[in-house]
């Protein structure tokens, strides 16, 4: 901390700490010891499921331990259990995933195990609702899209929470409007577009509401590049931006549409005269439209362009000049643009 | 009764720069006597209640820093103990001299602090919320691509590590080139944005404000953004600038420092020559209607409420040098203010702005806010004759120095000629209300209550009399005993504009005169302890031990100490 003096520790202050510190590891190794000696002879007790309580509270890393506490709970304590019991022991299982998350955000095995605490929560009607069948999961998966959202505010670019909020609209047994989804990419979009993670979603999102035919996709496209156009120019260093850009355009198919961005990315190269992203989509659109619109473009023109950009990349991108040599030496063979 | 009166420095005044003074005296240990002939805390920068307020308009006729005060009205509105009114209003930035000192001093959990939501800009007939971050830039729907990407150049380089000077932007002479037209030609920014960045991002006063100093000004601000919240300004909770001097003078009493309020000062005496012993105090105060006399080593006052008719026989005086250096030009003395009580809310957000949203509730509601501040670029208003930029700094319940339902709009503005305060700043209130009315029918709002006054800084021209009066902070000769200790120490007064500044001045002169007199009474409690061994009253052995017991002052703070493991 700034401006507190740290107090000078003494010797014998320091090495309290390190008995303290050795005895931790001791109790630590003794307590792994125990779970995997009763992995080993498939015990599924309770006192099982207990030890392997403890010993993920002190390293939920330990994804082996996280296997064996599912089986636990599928083989040995399931079996015994009421409905409502199996459903008091996986909420608590998820107040344990919670504590852990906290601390742990991006451990791949505390959200797989949340996950799998959900999908086995029985079917069974909830205490609010009329009569569904499905009320607990109902509550349950509603509850996890409000922690999905809390854990997006403090960090919204931890992709495990994104990949989990997917799982969770999928999962949930009412969805959410696709709608609502978009404006909350919207959201996280406007906060910081630094975020590779919401513009993907965004991507997901866009792409199920054309194909369902909810939203028009020429219009939204325009209203897109609409979007990407600010977050070019307010900072165009931002890779995240250039790739939804990319989605985009896609497989480049309208010409008007290439020429247009085309002209939009060349002003903000003339203002960013070093902009490494501006030279390498300009490169890489003008072989779209050298690919794909090559009876109505001077293609001739549009070959020296690339040449003298790629030149312009080497000097600027100085550690991937392979490969842009590799594109140059490709793009000046007819036909074979790609 | 011997040691009653007895004190190593007496403070006159208790501005916020006194305050934060006195304060650090007394936590380090000195015997502080603090002096106010006022009967409430915070001189110059007082917040005052609205029975108060009305009281000072009405008696200040004496003042030398306070004139053509005007009132709208002589009755005070109901719940006057509700209204906490500034007489030299401002906001802290979020990272700065005085946020440390606040900090550190622990003065900052005697109240709260709000963050300022939102700053807009006056622009043709329209006001236009200020871009302040990336985010801010983005969204704006009003602001062109190039525009954007110039923008973000210009604040990029404006937020940078590097020294400005040794950066090629301000090769040549560019340093000394007015900002907006530095902004315009470097950065090729134009009229409207360039004038946005000057007065309402960097806060420049008037059109010949140089780049250099202002670029300096917008980066500690920049660097203020983000720290508590999106803003970079907090204000003081229960009256700003007068409820934070008042916390130091808390701190300040917590710590042993004594207070005498409401007394005037009719007479100082040195009480020796320059070459006499040192044995006895420098200067015997006499205060009116007070029994006794009280005596210091050292006196510490503001350059404008020092009572320099007062004194005996001069001794030296040490004036502090202003924190932040004039803008290029020399600092207009004077600021124009006006206050204005209003019972309806406020928007900065342009109906165009609010309408454009995705949510589209056709409600045609814009925004209202808390506080905020709206700035009136120099000759923006056909109808206003000011030359300098017009600040408005509105502040609601949430700052609890108005009840609720109410608010407060401060206006300020520097001249430099003698002109009627109503009369220059009228226009702009006018302006202000018409364009940040919430309600979309024509019914303008109007003022429950207004003020105007002139506040004026003491000119840093005085004179004394005395031949020594000439020391700088630079050349100082170090002697144990002897003539060029200075025993009065003067500090600037804080500069009334820009908004933002006057604060984190406050407190780097008060660090600059809590040095300087640290220094000054170290010596002159050395030559003390020194005259009583020469005179045999003291064994020489005592006196080293009472030499180490001067503990060392390190910090301007006493530092927090912390005991506890270093666990992560």
């Amino acid at each position: 901390m700034h401006g507190v003096r740290r107090a000078r520790q003494s010797k014998e202050a320091l090495e309290a700490k390190r008995r303290k510190e050795q005895s931790k590891l001791r109790d630590y190794l003794a307590l792994t010891d125990d779970v995997l000696t009763r992995k080993k002879r498939n015990e599924w007790s309770r006192e099982a499921l207990h030890a392997t309580t403890q010993l993920l509270q002190v390293n939920p890393e330990f994804y082996t331990v996280w296997n064996y506490r599912r089986r636990i709970l599928i083989n040995g304590v399931f079996p015994e259990s009421t409905p409502e019991q199996i459903k008091d022991l996986l909420t608590d299982d998820l107040s344990l995933t919670m504590e852990a998350l906290k601390i742990h955000p991006k451990v791949y095995w505390i959200w797989t195990h949340r996950g799998w605490c959900l999908n086995n929560v029985p079917s069974r009607p909830g205490i609010s609702d009329d009569g569904d069948p499905r009320g607990w999961e109902k509550e349950l998966w509603n509850q996890e899209l409000f922690v999905v959202e809390k854990l997006l505010d403090a960090d919204p670019r931890n992709f495990h929470a994104w990949s989990y909020r997917r799982l969770v609209l999928e999962s949930m047994p009412v969805p959410k409007l696709e709608t609502s989804e978009l404006a909350y990419t919207t959201r996280k979009i406007e906060s910081n577009f630094s975020n590779f993670s919401a513009w993907h979603q965004r991507s997901k999102v866009l792409s199920s509401l054309w194909s369902q035919g909810k939203l028009d996709e020429t219009k939204s496209k325009e209203e897109e590049f609409d979007l990407v156009h600010n977050a070019m120019y307010t900072d165009p260093k931002d890779q995240s931006v250039w790739i939804y850009h990319r989605w985009l355009i896609g497989s480049g198919d309208s010409r008007d549409i290439l020429e247009r961005e085309i002209a939009i990315i060349q002003s903000l190269l003339e203002e960013e005269p070093d902009s490494k992203w501006c030279m390498e989509s300009l490169v890489h659109y003008k072989r779209l439209l050298l690919r794909n619109h090559a009876s109505s473009v001077v293609t001739s023109t549009l070959t020296q362009d690339c040449i003298k950009l790629l030149d312009q990349l080497r000097k600027v991108d100085p550690g991937r000049r392979a490969r842009y040599n590799e594109i140059g030496k490709v793009v000046v063979i007819p036909n074979c643009v790609f | 009764m011997d040691n009653e009166g007895i004190f190593d420095v007496i403070v006159i005044g208790t501005g916020l720069t006194e305050s934060i003074t006195a304060a650090a005296f007394a936590r380090a240990g000195f015997k502080v006597a603090h002096l106010d002939e006022n009967v409430y805390y915070g001189g110059d920068e007082a917040s005052l209640s609205f029975e108060e307020y009305i009281n000072w308009a009405t008696h200040a006729k004496d003042s030398t820093q306070f004139s053509s005060i005007s009132l709208s009205s002589s009755d005070a509105l109901p719940n006057s103990r509700q209204y906490s009114i500034s007489l030299s209003p401002s906001v802290i930035p979020a990272a700065g001299p005085l946020i440390s000192s606040l900090v550190a001093s622990g003065v900052s959990r005697y109240g709260g602090f709000r963050l300022v939501e939102q700053v807009a800009v006056y622009s043709n007939h329209e006001v236009k919320t200020v871009p302040g971050s990336k985010e801010d830039i983005f969204k704006d729907k009003t602001i062109s691509l190039l525009d954007k990407r110039r923008l973000m150049r210009f604040l990029v380089f404006a937020s940078g590590d590097e020294d400005f000077e040794a950066r090629t932007e301000l090769e040549g002479a560019k340093a000394d080139m007015p900002f907006v037209e530095f902004l315009k030609t470097t950065f090729s920014l134009d009229q409207k944005m360039a004038e946005t960045i000057a007065y309402a991002l960097s806060h420049c006063v008037s059109p010949s404000d140089k780049a250099l100093s202002a670029l300096r000004r917008l980066r500690r601000y920049l660097r203020s953004a983000g720290r508590y919240g999106h803003s970079p300004f907090l204000i003081g909770q229960y009256g700003s600038s007068g409820e934070i001097a008042q916390g130091f003078c808390r701190t300040a009493a917590v710590a042993g420092c004594v207070y005498i309020l409401g007394k005037e000062i009719s007479s100082i005496t040195r009480n020796r020559n320059f070459d006499e012993s040192q044995s006895s105090p420098t200067y015997t105060l006499t205060l009116s209607d007070f029994p006794e006399t009280i005596t210091c080593d050292l006196i510490v006052s503001s350059e404008s409420h020092f009572p320099a008719g007062l004194l005996g026989n001069i001794g030296d005086i040490l004036r502090i040098p202003p924190a932040f250096p004039a803008t290029g030009e020399e600092t207009p003395s004077t600021i124009a203010r006006g206050v204005c009580i209003i019972d309806q809310p406020l928007s900065f957000v342009s109906s165009q702005e609010s309408s454009s949203s995705e949510e589209g509730d056709g409600q045609e509601s814009r925004p209202t806010l808390d506080t905020g501040i709206f700035v009136f670029p120099p000759s923006s208003l056909s109808t206003g004759a000011a030359s300098s930029a017009v600040t408005v700094l509105v502040v609601g319940e949430g700052t609890m120095s108005v009840p609720k339902g109410k608010w407060i709009l401060y206006l300020s503005t520097s001249i430099d000629t003698a002109v009627s305060p109503e009369q220059l700043l009228k226009p702009y209130l006018d302006m202000t209300l018409s364009l940040s009315a919430t309600s979309s029918s024509d019914i303008s709002i109007i003022p429950l209550f207004t003020s105007f006054y002139l506040q004026t800084t003491f000119p840093s021209s005085y004179t004394t009399s005395s031949t020594k009066s000439s020391l700088t902070t630079s050349s100082r000769p170090d002697h144990s005993f002897g003539s060029s200790l200075p025993t009065i120490l003067l500090s600037p007064a804080p500069p009334n504009s820009p908004l933002p500044d006057s604060g984190d001045a406050a407190a780097v002169n008060a660090e600059a005169i809590f040095w300087e007199a640290v220094k000054a009474l170290k010596s002159i409690k050395a030559s003390k302890k020194l005259q009583k061994t020469s005179e045999g009253q003291v064994p020489p052995t005592v006196v080293r031990e009472e030499e180490e017991e001067l503990v060392e002052i390190e910090s301007f703070w006493p530092p927090v100490v912390n005991e506890e493991d270093d666990e992560e």
